[in-house]
């Protein structure tokens, strides 16, 4: 009989959150703004007008909140956004 | 100049002429000298290919900040952005490494460049071309871009030109 193996670590390890996490992408004066509105339409399944108006929260006020869930799925969503360039952060929904 | 995106039959086709392949086949070698991780160099080939070397290792924010801007602190608390890093950044130099292999092999092809099955490995390939140079180039919010005698910069006009074409076609206009 085998060992089974040590777990791997993952970015999340807490157990049933009771504070939401939210995932922010964040302005930037590269990325063109056709190309933002994509990605979310793209990767969040987001309709063109609410990506559109979430791409332009992001350049007006510098960031936007473009996700909220558990510590695991926010993570899995701003990696996705910085494979696809652009730059998002995750934190505590407070 | 006319869209160098289109759509056909379902395919997306590039016309790109042997010297814009060139330049972007270029780039795909400049892309995986920056993503390539000195760090695991040990590891075999197939845990580097599938993001697996490197993984738990101490890693800080990139110091080179178009590096830094290709893999960016996913938490603002940088002890939180460290660990996030740690385990994530393996995985994401990798991602990026495999959308330039996409590119590289659509572009080896014989013209016209058919993009099969990797037009999202297209898109975040040439959005990783602009952050290089628009990192370099320091561009901000207020520049005017326009042509002009600097190669890079006009390079990274090329790219807009390019990225916005493809996703024209993607958002079907």
């Amino acid at each position: 009989m085998s060992v089974a193996p040590a777990e791997l670590e993952s970015p999340a390890t807490e157990f049933a959150p009771a504070t939401p996490y939210i995932c922010l992408v964040w302005n930037d004066p590269i990325n063109l703004m056709s190309y933002v509105t994509y990605v979310f339409m793209q990767y969040f399944g987001y309709s063109r007008e609410k990506s559109e108006a979430l791409m332009w929260d992001v350049h007006n006020k510098g960031r936007a909140v473009v996700n909220a869930g558990s510590r695991e799925e926010m993570e899995r969503d701003a990696t996705a956004m910085h494979e696809y360039g652009l730059w998002a952060t995750v934190q505590k929904d407070d | 100049m006319s869209r160098p995106f289109k759509r056909k039959k379902g395919a997306v086709v590039a016309k790109l002429d042997g010297n814009e392949r060139r330049v972007l086949l270029h780039l795909c070698d400049e892309i995986v000298e920056l993503l390539s991780d000195d760090s695991t160099s040990e590891a075999p080939q197939w845990a580097r290919d599938l993001g697996l070397a490197g993984v738990g290792e101490q890693r800080e924010t990139p110091t080179d900040p178009v590096v830094a801007r290709l893999l960016p602190d996913a938490y603002e608390d940088a002890e939180q952005a460290g660990e996030f890093r740690r385990l994530t950044e393996a995985g994401l130099r990798a991602k990026k490494l495999s959308h330039v292999e996409v590119v590289r092999r659509d572009l080896e092809q014989d013209p016209p460049v058919v993009i099969t099955d990797g037009v999202q490995q297209w898109l975040a390939f040439l959005a990783d071309c602009r952050l290089v140079l628009g990192t370099r180039l320091g561009v901000t919010e207020d520049d005017l871009m326009w042509p002009g005698l600097n190669p890079q910069k006009n390079l990274y006009l090329y790219l807009a030109f390019l990225q916005q074409s493809l996703v024209d076609v993607l958002i079907g206009e």
